[in-house]
């Protein structure tokens, strides 16, 4: 992969995963970047957009326009703290469910707690503190927006070297808002009661969907959304209104949701809003019983493109190396141990914001990313 | 031995019959016998570092039910021999006094790790682990709940925390067993003064948010 920027009227989508999580680094045109979410690489312990960025010879700081966190996961959100210390003159936007009371009161109670490295609101705390400290001696407040159903989050007209750009958020709705901000206040008596048990907030349903435009294209970037029963939140709420987009306004990519799993999957988006075989890329879930995308969720995305990359393989790279009397030891006391995340691959699509054919994209990898 | 432990123990030869626990290879020994192998290194309490229980022989007889330490082999080598050996999971040995197994050195801590858990089935409970005390990767490991001691099951839930010790002692006789010990944690309970404080915190944070109109 040669490691030059793009030019200022290309688009370039880059996925890195799993690392601990997922992370979407997107080129604007004119040296303008968009970060969605963030993850870790296991082996380096770096964040890879920052590092790809650096790469290039690319100053995060003055480059990256946008940092969105999609949603509240720990594989989406490892490191954001990171990516908002360095990204200083990005606008940070998070999904509106996470302007939640209950959710800064955990993060205040347990955010600054290093009893455990696993403490889930550690990020979060950290994202606000930076934030608070930058804030200082400010005026001009707030520092984080919230994105919502239609809501515009960025543009920019026009430029000389470098076609109009914008991004709009497709969700949460307001229903979906509603519901993901109960779920998180529901959570805080739980861990008022049992304090040794803290669990970060779970909902999928209010994460946020971009659709991105650069020229004549557009890219859907689908985070970990999945199809609900209520046709008022999920992807039903997004394909209901998606039947009056035109034929150029589909997307040429979709950064497929939620790892390719079934119940995230809803074939209007595949009819309504992609164009035909379009470029689908993904990260893996290997962590829990049920790895994703499963076998049969890898088949259904072939069948609907032959565009398909994942950054890393499903099953979990080889574990790593120990002292062997550490090793037999480990061995011995679990049924099965590995590492789920290991090193971070990178998908890299890049191609005219003119050119709507995916035919004339170009995809490069750096393993473990790989063809689906 | 109470019946109920002595039913978890007999549950656990069960399923694991050629399991890591020291105990004889002549699985008609008696329970009791085996219990003090068991027995005699589960229910320590050790404080508030990562000092696995079995460290503290002056408490090695108080209950601590945070704690679920299974001894996992032994081997009367050398200690070099017994830890490169992936054999020297179970050495046959005559019923013994607890006097003959207590060990005689401190326990050696080889690793150990930070957990929480993720999922739990009815055998076994999953959690992700991080290696304490070195920058290694963040690992998925699969426990069998049967090396949970009964009282500690409200604390096997998603969320709960953890850490994970394995090592090694050695026993008067010589005999070296290898141990691992999961010991479940409950964090003491925020004070007023902490609750005041992340309100105050939370009160800061929240002026950095656009208004939602809600």
């Amino acid at each position: 992969m040669k490691l030059t920027p793009p030019d200022p009227d290309e688009v370039e989508v880059s996925l890195f995963g799993p690392g601990f999580g997922e992370c979407v680094l997107v080129h604007l045109g004119n040296q303008e970047w968009l970060i969605v979410d963030s993850c870790k690489d296991q082996r380096s312990t770096r964040q890879p957009a920052l590092t790809y960025l650096a790469e290039m010879g690319l100053e995060a700081s003055a480059a990256v326009r946008v940092v969105l966190v999609s949603h509240w996961h720990d594989d989406h959100v490892r490191g954001i703290s990171e990516v908002v210390a360095e990204c200083i003159t990005a606008e940070f936007w998070v999904s509106s469910a996470l302007r939640s009371e209950e959710l800064l009161l955990m993060s205040g109670l347990y955010g600054s707690d290093r009893a455990s490295k696993h403490n889930p609101f550690q990020e979060f705390y950290w994202v606000m503190e930076r934030l608070r400290i930058r804030a200082m001696g400010r005026q001009r407040l707030p520092l984080i927006n919230l994105a919502t159903e239609s809501r515009v989050l960025w543009h920019r007209p026009a430029t000389r070297s470098a076609p109009e750009a914008e991004i709009i958020a497709f969700s949460p709705s307001s229903v979906s808002d509603y519901v993901a901000r109960q779920a998180i206040a529901n959570l805080l008596p739980e861990a008022e009661e049992s304090p040794h048990s803290v669990q970060a907030p779970q909902p999928n349903d209010a994460a946020v969907v971009l659709s991105v435009r650069l020229g004549d294209i557009t890219l859907l970037l689908g985070s970990d959304l999945e199809v609900t029963p209520d046709p008022a939140t999920g992807w039903t709420a997004i394909v209901g209104k998606a039947s009056s987009l035109t034929k150029d306004q589909r997307a040429t990519l979709f950064k497929v949701p939620h790892h390719g799993s079934q119940n995230a999957h809803h074939d209007a988006v595949w009819t309504e809003m992609l164009v035909e075989s379009p470029w689908a890329v993904l990260t893996p879930f290997r962590r829990g019983k049920t790895p994703l995308p499963r076998d049969s969720d890898a088949r259904r995305i072939r069948q609907m493109t032959n565009r398909g990359y994942i950054t890393a393989a499903t099953k979990a790279p080889t574990q790593p190396r120990r002292p062997r009397a550490v090793d037999l030891a480990v061995r011995q006391a679990v049924r099965k141990i590995y590492d789920p995340e290991g090193q971070s691959g990178h998908i890299r699509v890049r191609g005219s914001s003119f050119e709507v054919d995916p035919d004339k994209w170009k995809v490069e990898l750096r393993p473990p990313a790989r063809s689906l | 031995m109470t019946g109920s432990s002595n039913q978890h123990y007999q549950h656990y030869l069960r399923r694991f019959p050629h399991s890591s626990t020291a105990v004889g290879s002549d699985e008609n020994q008696s329970l009791t016998d085996v219990t003090f192998a068991v027995g005699a290194i589960q229910g320590h309490s050790i404080g508030p570092s990562i000092r696995p229980s079995w460290t503290n022989h002056s408490q090695r007889h108080s209950p601590d039910r945070s704690t679920s330490a299974t001894s996992i082999g032994e081997s009367t080598g050398t200690t070099d021999e017994f830890l490169e050996d992936p054999t020297a999971r179970v050495r046959s040995y005559a019923p013994q006094s607890l006097a003959e197994q207590t060990p005689v050195s401190p326990p050696v801590v080889l690793a150990s790790w930070d957990g929480v858990i993720t999922e739990v089935t009815e055998e076994t409970f999953s959690a992700r682990v991080t290696q304490l005390a070195t920058e290694g990767p963040e690992e998925f490991a699969e426990f069998p709940l049967s090396d949970i001691s009964p009282g500690d099951a409200s604390l096997v839930r998603p969320g709960g925390l953890f850490y994970w010790t394995v090592g090694y002692e050695t026993t008067k006789r010589g005999r070296i067993r290898r141990i691992s010990e999961i010991r479940l944690r409950r964090l003491p309970p925020k004070s007023e003064e902490d609750r005041n404080r992340a309100k105050a915190w939370a009160l800061e944070a929240l002026q950095l948010f656009e208004d939602s109109g809600s």
